[in-house]
């Protein structure tokens, strides 16, 4: 089965397990079984999910293998503890997909909290610029994404980065936005 | 563009949200990677090319020490682990 060749069949094969044998560089290919949960158009990498025991029903481990590793796919039919029948819910709702309306409370308390962000960096004299679609600018160098938690700032000098992250630390925590950590 | 052709668009373009999603999930958190030759290494997982060609890894534990930054081929790489149970214990 060639999965690249053919992206209209990839999503009939998502979820299913399969078993994959890899190119290890030495002279046997090692086989390796779980449940296909993706395959990238791009790089024609996949990633798997494989099970520990028969009895879990959510994976272990995930694997990403890259095109260059894969010898050749083909569909499970005989089930053991590594994969499960189907396995397709791993905990992302896909936005292409039809997903629950927003909840407005939570995009309020997100809104809010990057405005209270905005707002402490302009009172210590630190230009903030609002890009749009909730993004702000810090001192220029620095993006702060929604939903503005720790993670959310972005710099490529980890000098700056480290500095304004020292200020949010100082940041007085309040009762109605969710703290930054 | 007719219709098989925005359905297949539309396979790829899931297929591919999913695997950036997965690498951003990934990103941040433990690995172990499988080497052609058969060696293992592990680190933390800081970044994947958009291509697909590299990786970064940090605190790159190797039979011959521990490098703090290292930037791995995928060509040199069979698969890289993650322990998923863990990401998602982090993140809770």
């Amino acid at each position: 089965m060639d999965l690249f060749k053919d992206m209209d069949h990839v999503s009939k094969y998502l979820g299913r397990p399969i078993e994959v044998e890899l190119d290890t560089g030495k002279r046997r290919s090692e086989p390796i079984s779980g449940n296909l949960v993706t395959v990238d158009p791009v790089t024609e990498g996949i990633i798997i999910a494989r099970f520990k025991h028969i009895s879990d029903a959510e994976p272990t481990w995930f694997d990403v293998i890259p095109r260059t590793a894969i010898v050749n796919i083909s569909l499970k039919h005989n089930f053991d503890d590594t994969c499960r029948e189907y396995f397709a819910d791993f905990g992302m709702s896909s936005t292409s997909e039809q997903s629950s309306p927003p909840d407005v409370e939570r995009q309020e308390i997100i809104r809010k909290r990057g405005e209270m962000y905005a707002d402490y960096f302009r009172s210590h004299h630190i230009e903030v610029e609002e890009l749009g679609d909730g993004v702000y600018v810090v001192c220029g160098n620095v993006k702060l994404l929604p939903p503005y938690k720790k993670d959310c700032f972005h710099c490529d000098m980890p000098l700056i980065l480290n500095r304004i992250l020292r200020m949010v630390e100082r940041i007085p925590i309040q009762d109605d936005i969710q703290p930054l950590y | 563009m007719s219709t098989e052709e925005e359905k297949r668009q539309a396979v790829r373009a899931r297929c591919r949200e999913r695997y950036l999603w997965i690498l951003a999930k990934l990103s941040g958190n433990p690995v172990s990677v499988h080497m052609q030759g058969g060696g293992r290494v592990s680190g933390e997982l800081l970044a994947v090319q958009g291509s697909g060609e590299h990786i970064l890894v940090s605190g790159l534990q190797t039979p011959i020490g521990v490098l703090d930054k290292a930037v791995l081929r995928s060509s040199d790489i069979v698969r890289v682990t993650a322990d998923w149970r863990l990401i998602l214990d982090r993140q809770t």
